[in-house]
């Protein structure tokens, strides 16, 4: 019993400290994403709705067949699009910014996590 | 035949793999639960953590961020509560807008040559006027998602490549404008100007090049205001060999001299000499380092450490120890030595491969 509630406030803990709120600024529109932990990657909420037809989740199972043999540009962006997704910035509230790749569903995931799939 | 391939295959696939890997070995961090000490150095605030995304070329990033660190530690220029406009940089210097297609990477001298045409004082756009992060922000439809990096490359490119096409297409067919205008309102979102806007700056092409197009398309009148501007004096860019510092510790020693001073130095990884076609394929990457500290054992034996400021974003220096790594692993892989020693001078494009560290100074 003692295991049973330790596991479940790690794993409430855990999701506490890494979801995070962070921007889309997209021109005119100001767009607030909340991003949390999701089967071991980042992903906003839409994703979580989708569960597993969310399509950020299913491109973490695409192996890309040709390896970057450099690292030119953004290894992370690059993944993202050879995945079929696109490249967006998103900002945290002291305007750092973080990659993430959004699929035409709606779903986002951390181009960072994307990456390690490849 | 096919055990043949298979080896072929297997050939590829390793080499490829080595290729790839060999940047990231720089970023080797030192085992924390054995250098369980962390003794405090120094650390210059760069500020905010930005990320080039896909479209951004590494050199840009890395020169603002030097440049803007000169701002705020000598009388050179004031920032105000600004950055400088990466954007407008690029177009600076690739004479419109970013095309990694034509750039192919970059380098900090092809940067202030490029500076030098526009004269003195050096001026940027402020950030403010036209957020990389939203001017980037375009649609995109095209892409196999089985395809690789470089295919990946042109697709990213397709709206900037197709912006140049739709220019030259409205100078030759005014009944097009409409529909040109729309097409660019619906690559580039976040262009200030309405459909009607942009279709009185198509018509208004007549003798204008397609670097003033840009620059009326993506900047409001008030950011090419030179009121407005960031000026910014002529200063000083120098750097290091790695012919003349030819060995980790004399690089480390350099690092660590120019920190105290207050001073980022860049690591130039780009160089790539030409492929088999002829063809430079400049494409590697630049970082800079921020800052250093010891890390020590229960022993008190100590090893440096220093700090990456990528500009591949926060994530990327969350995953990676807020960028602090192995000092002497980072000049290992990054700054390896370099395979001919025949050129000792750094211009774009450089004649043979080589790595080297460069700083801004005042002047």
């Amino acid at each position: 019993m003692k295991l049973y509630l330790s596991i479940i406030l790690i794993s409430m803990t855990t999701t506490h400290a890494t979801a995070s709120l962070l921007t889309l600024n997209n021109g005119d529109l100001q767009q607030e994403i909340q991003i949390k932990p999701f089967q071991g990657l980042k992903v906003n909420q839409k994703c979580i709705d989708l569960n597993d037809k969310c399509m950020a989740l299913l491109s973490t199972k695409i192996k890309l067949i040709v390896k970057q043999t450099k690292i030119a540009g953004h290894p992370a962006s690059k993944v993202c699009q050879a995945k079929g997704g696109y490249s967006i910035i998103l900002k945290d509230n002291k305007k750092n910014e973080y990659d993430y790749c959004t699929f035409s569903d709606g779903s986002m995931v951390s181009s960072w996590d994307l990456e390690k799939t490849k | 035949m096919i055990k043949f391939s298979k080896v072929l295959f297997l050939f590829l696939y390793m080499t490829s793999s080595y290729a790839s890997n060999i940047e990231y070995l720089a970023y080797k961090q030192l085992n924390s639960s054995v250098y369980n000490k962390v003794v405090p150095g120094k650390e210059i605030d760069l500020g905010r953590y930005r990320t080039q995304d896909g479209i951004g070329i590494c050199y840009n990033f890395t020169f603002i961020k030097r440049l803007e660190n000169l701002c705020k530690t000598t009388d050179h220029c004031d920032l105000g509560n600004d950055e400088i406009n990466a954007l407008h940089l690029y177009k600076i210097t690739h004479d419109g807008i970013p095309l990694q297609e034509n750039s192919v990477g970059g380098h900090t001298s092809m940067i202030l040559d490029a500076l030098k045409k526009e004269g003195t004082p050096y001026t940027f756009y402020k950030e403010s006027c036209a957020p990389f992060d939203q001017m980037i922000y375009k649609r995109i439809t095209q892409g196999n998602p089985n395809s690789g990096a470089y295919t990946y490359m042109e697709n990213q490119e397709q709206g900037l490549i197709r912006l140049k096409e739709q220019f030259n297409a409205a100078k030759n067919c005014a009944d097009c404008i409409p529909e040109i205008a729309k097409g660019i309102k619906e690559d580039f979102k976040n262009i200030k100007g309405s459909l009607a806007q942009i279709e009185l700056i198509l018509e208004n092409t007549k003798g204008v090049d397609f670097k003033i197009f840009s620059d009326v398309l993506f900047f409001q009148l008030q950011c090419r205001d030179p009121k407005n501007h960031i000026k910014i004096e002529p200063f000083k860019s120098k750097y290091a060999s790695t012919l003349k510092y030819p060995t980790i510790q004399s690089k480390i020693d350099l690092t660590l001299e120019l920190l105290n001073k207050n001073i980022t130095p860049e690591l130039a990884v780009c160089n790539s000499p030409k492929d088999s076609v002829g063809k430079r394929t400049c494409g590697d990457h630049a970082i800079l380092i921020n800052g250093h500290r010891k890390r020590c054992n229960s022993e008190n034996i100590c090893k440096l450490e220093f700090k990456v400021f990528n500009s591949w974003g926060k994530d990327w220096q969350d995953e990676n120890n807020d960028g602090w790594v192995d000092a002497e692993n980072l000049f290992k892989y990054v700054l390896r030595k370099p395979k001919n020693e025949t050129d000792t001078e750094p211009r774009y494009p450089p004649e043979e491969n080589y790595r080297f560290i460069q700083w801004f100074e005042a002047n």
